[in-house]
């Protein structure tokens, strides 16, 4: 395997973020995909779930015959019944606990995906988690590339992870801003908090130089901007990690630090055991997302347009209900967008069906839609990438009409 | 080794100890670094101090069936609905990271402390997946700790019958995760088996293989309660069920295997130890933990020689290294990033403190950026700087370096340099 994040020098991937790292030339492919400056202020959000998301049980096939069959004890009721699916459209229905994103897509803010997914056929976290991170290959991932089309010069917030360290999917030459809290980035009181610096000149003493020039640059701008004292609005973030991570994200984008790609990560989607169905575990995690997503969307008040926010997760879980009440790793998934200038209020993608025969490999949902044609999209009419295929080779990804 | 071996005293306690305490160096002088490095490979030896201060986890002494059944104050249907962290959430969570931080500082076995990190990081489970959470306890307590310094062969065996990595795996046999068709059962394992536990990334397998190791390891499952349904009556040890094992003739990395039940995992796990690819992983591994992130290759060669020379045993095997001149090359000295479990102890050693709050140290290692017993990477926390240097990183280090320094004024020189975040 000689895909970029795998093997021994999968690490070396990481965000290095060094301020040298600004002054690298771009190469032609990057010219090419040169993010046009007729769109400044704008945000893609990438929302990372991990652990593989259960898109059967987000977005709900209800009127697919197959769907409860497979399902006799996880299966969301249809709609009208109790703890039933959110109609959608007739056929799919939104999983009752994320109710909270059903008026955007009534305002035709939120799209959904359906059958979405990878041409990798791997059902390995780490090697799945590692391409759709990679994004089709190219050096780094593909958030990074992405980072390295931005127009010079970049601000120190333009690709931003919140966490303590950038997600695969930004790993790569593009200095990546990372940190968990803003309030990480204050100066300390009555001291600068400075290094004492070292006398060694090598290789590490270069890498620390580097990121500790980069943090100081982050702090600089946070300064500036009085960042850490932008309150964040508070209002309706559920207690839950991903909450958390977005408001912190909302404060930042309000500050407008020209911030163009966010990377936020939520974990424990993997749900091989007692998942549940309308109510559960899972459903209890939908709920923090869904409202997570409302409270950030309405805590960005007037910048939410310029929000287009995407999840993305490793692959989509098994089409039959596994013994223990959970679903194992399967192929096709599903995906949510919210903002931006979406043309929303609508399910998109060729549904393959959950028939045996129309089945992946007989046994899962098919991917009858790439992921990166959904990023593509993004890409372009969103961001204004002149040639989204440059940051996500493998296409041609034709527009999907979502914008 | 030569009497000027003085010069050698700090990078020794840099690299098979987690950093010189207050009077270190003096003790290592005077009882002469051999015979420090002699005392620090031999196996055994109680570390009572430590363990008085341990005895306040009760739950380290626990085997995973007490420790399933003491812990989650929930009624068992909610229990088996739930086995993920809402169950975890009754079992307290600091008791692994708290009791890592003591031993680390304050063990005078410090080379034990070290290699079962490193161990332990190479055969990475995470408590944040499933059931693990409670197996992780008996996971290094009884499977990866007593054998750091014993042959690969059975530190490689006992891992892999090991609850914690069976269901790390969802390969508990179907108990845990999955009901997957038949001969897939356990290729996510096989596959990281190879690639992370013993030939390493850099060994081509073929797709064969990894589905030959597989069904050589069909069968290998964790015993539950009667009904099959997971339940806190199980004692949760291995078990090999006969009726899982697809007991027919496989080809593994050339070699021809009748199917014979459960020895069929045990002569996959034989052909893998021996391997010369894992001599050649493994050495790698350990020179880039004890030597620099790049390790020179001769280095590497001699040190997976003696590994295979010596059928795997782990003490020649690091004697080897530490004895090797290219270990002591001045290039190396401060050469390693500390990690933030690295950085934390250190401090503590360099301190002088007793560590009168694990837990705290514990949470402040996990703003750094390394929640202990829970690295969501199959391959465990990187051992390479740029894996844990950006300019975020640098700033939760800064921040803790400063929370420390004021809890140890010892120390808060040290913590003021750039250079202590190097060993």
């Amino acid at each position: 395997m000689s895909l970029p994040g795998r093997g021994l020098t999968r690490r070396e991937f990481l965000a290095l973020a060094g301020a040298g790292a600004l002054r690298l030339a771009l190469p032609d492919w990057a010219r090419a995909a040169a993010v046009s400056a007729a769109r400044p202020g704008k945000c893609l959000v990438v929302l990372l779930l991990k652990g593989g998301l259960d898109g059967l049980n987000v977005v709900v096939p209800f009127a697919d015959p197959a769907y409860r069959r497979a399902r006799p004890t996880i299966a969301v009721p249809p709609p009208g019944r109790p703890g039933g699916a959110l109609d959608l459209d007739g056929f799919f229905g939104l999983h009752p606990r994320l109710a909270p994103l059903l008026p955007f897509y009534r305002e035709r803010r939120a799209a959904f995906v359906v059958a979405v997914g990878s041409d990798d056929e791997t059902r390995s976290h780490a090697d799945a988690l590692s391409r759709v991170s990679a994004g089709g290959g190219g050096e780094g991932g593909w958030l990074n590339r992405l980072g390295r089309a931005f127009p010079a010069p970049t601000p120190p917030f333009a690709a931003v992870a919140i966490g303590p360290a950038a997600p695969e999917a930004l790993w790569g030459r593009f200095p990546v801003a990372t940190f968990e809290r803003l309030s990480d980035l204050a100066r300390a009181d009555g001291d600068d908090g400075a290094w004492r610096a070292s006398d060694r000149r090598d290789r590490l003493a270069g890498l620390l130089e580097d990121a500790w020039s980069g943090f100081r640059a982050m702090q600089d701008e946070a300064a500036r901007a009085s960042l850490t004292a932008v309150r964040a609005a508070g209002a309706g973030y559920p207690d839950a990690p991903v909450g958390r991570d977005l408001a912190e994200l909302a404060r930042l984008l309000k500050a407008g630090l020209g911030t163009k790609v966010a990377l936020v990560e939520s974990s424990r989607w993997d749900d091989h055991v007692g998942q549940g169905g309308a109510e559960g575990p899972m459903a209890d995690r939908l709920s923090d997302l869904a409202l997570s997503i409302r409270a950030f969307f309405d805590d960005l008040g007037p910048r939410a347009d310029d929000v287009l926010l995407m999840t993305l997760t490793e692959f989509g879980r098994t089409i039959e209900e596994n013994r223990w009440g959970g679903t194992d790793h399967g192929h096709g998934g599903a995906a949510l967008l919210v903002g931006g200038a979406l043309k929303g209020g609508r399910v998109v993608g060729p549904w393959p069906g959950l028939s045996p025969e129309s089945r992946f490999q007989g046994r899962d949902l098919a991917a009858s839609t790439d992921y990166r044609r959904v990023a593509a999209e993004a890409l372009s009419a969103h961001l204004g990438v002149a040639e989204p295929g440059a940051v996500l080779p493998g296409g041609p990804w034709p527009p999907l009409g979502l914008f | 080794m030569s009497p000027g071996s003085d010069r050698r005293i700090p990078h020794a306690l840099e690299r098979l100890a987690f950093g010189p305490r207050p009077g270190d160096a003096e003790r290592l002088s005077a009882l002469g670094l051999e015979a420090w490095i002699e005392l620090q490979l031999r196996p055994g030896g109680r570390e009572e101090a430590v363990e008085r201060r341990l005895a306040a986890y009760p739950s380290l002494a626990m085997t995973a069936a007490r420790l399933i059944a003491e812990y989650p104050k929930l009624p068992r249907r909610r229990l088996l609905g739930a086995f993920g962290r809402e169950t975890a959430a009754y079992l307290d969570a600091g008791d692994l990271p708290a009791a890592k931080v003591l031993r680390a500082a304050l063990a005078e076995r410090q080379l034990r402390e070290v290699l079962t990190d490193f161990w332990l990081n190479h055969f990475n489970v995470s408590r944040d997946k499933h059931l693990t959470y409670y197996f992780a306890v008996p996971f290094e307590r009884d499977v990866v700790r007593p054998r750091v310094l014993g042959r690969f062969r059975d530190l490689l065996g006992a891992a892999a019958r090991s609850p914690a990595m069976l269901a790390y795996f969802d390969n508990a046999g179907g108990m845990i995760g999955p009901n997957r068709p038949s001969g897939a059962a356990s290729e996510v394992y096989a596959r990281e088996l190879l690639r992370l536990h013993t030939l390493g990334p850099g060994e081509v397998v073929s797709q064969s293989d990894v589905t030959s190791l597989a069904r050589m390891l069909s069968g290998w499952g964790i015993r539950v309660a009667p009904g099959g349904r997971p339940g806190i009556e199980a004692d949760w040890a291995f078990r090999y069920d006969p009726s899982a094992d697809d007991g027919r003739p496989k080809t593994f990395l050339g070699r021809r295997y009748a199917g014979d039940g459960e020895r069929d995992g045990e002569r996959a796990l034989d052909a893998l130890a021996s391997h010369p690819a894992t001599a050649r992983w493994i050495a790698l591994k350990l020179c880039r933990r004890f030597v620099a992130d790049d390790p020179p290759p001769p280095l590497v060669e001699r040190t997976a020689r003696r590994f295979l020379e010596t059928d795997g045993d782990l003490a020649e095997t690091c004697r080897a290294l530490f004895l090797d001149p290219a270990f002591w090359d001045e290039g190396h000295r401060g050469a390693k990033l500390k990690t933030p479990f690295e950085l934390e102890v250190s401090a503590l050693r360099a301190g002088g403190s007793d560590v009168p709050d694990p837990a705290a140290s514990a949470r402040r290692i996990e703003r750094m950026g390394m929640p202990l017993y829970r690295c969501s990477d199959l391959q465990g926390w990187p051992d390479r700087a740029e894996a844990w240097i950006n300019p975020g990183a640098l700033g939760a280090r800064r921040r803790a370096a400063r929370e420390l320094a004021a809890l140890l004024p010892r120390a808060a020189g040290l913590l003021a340099s750039m250079d202590f975040q190097r060993r």
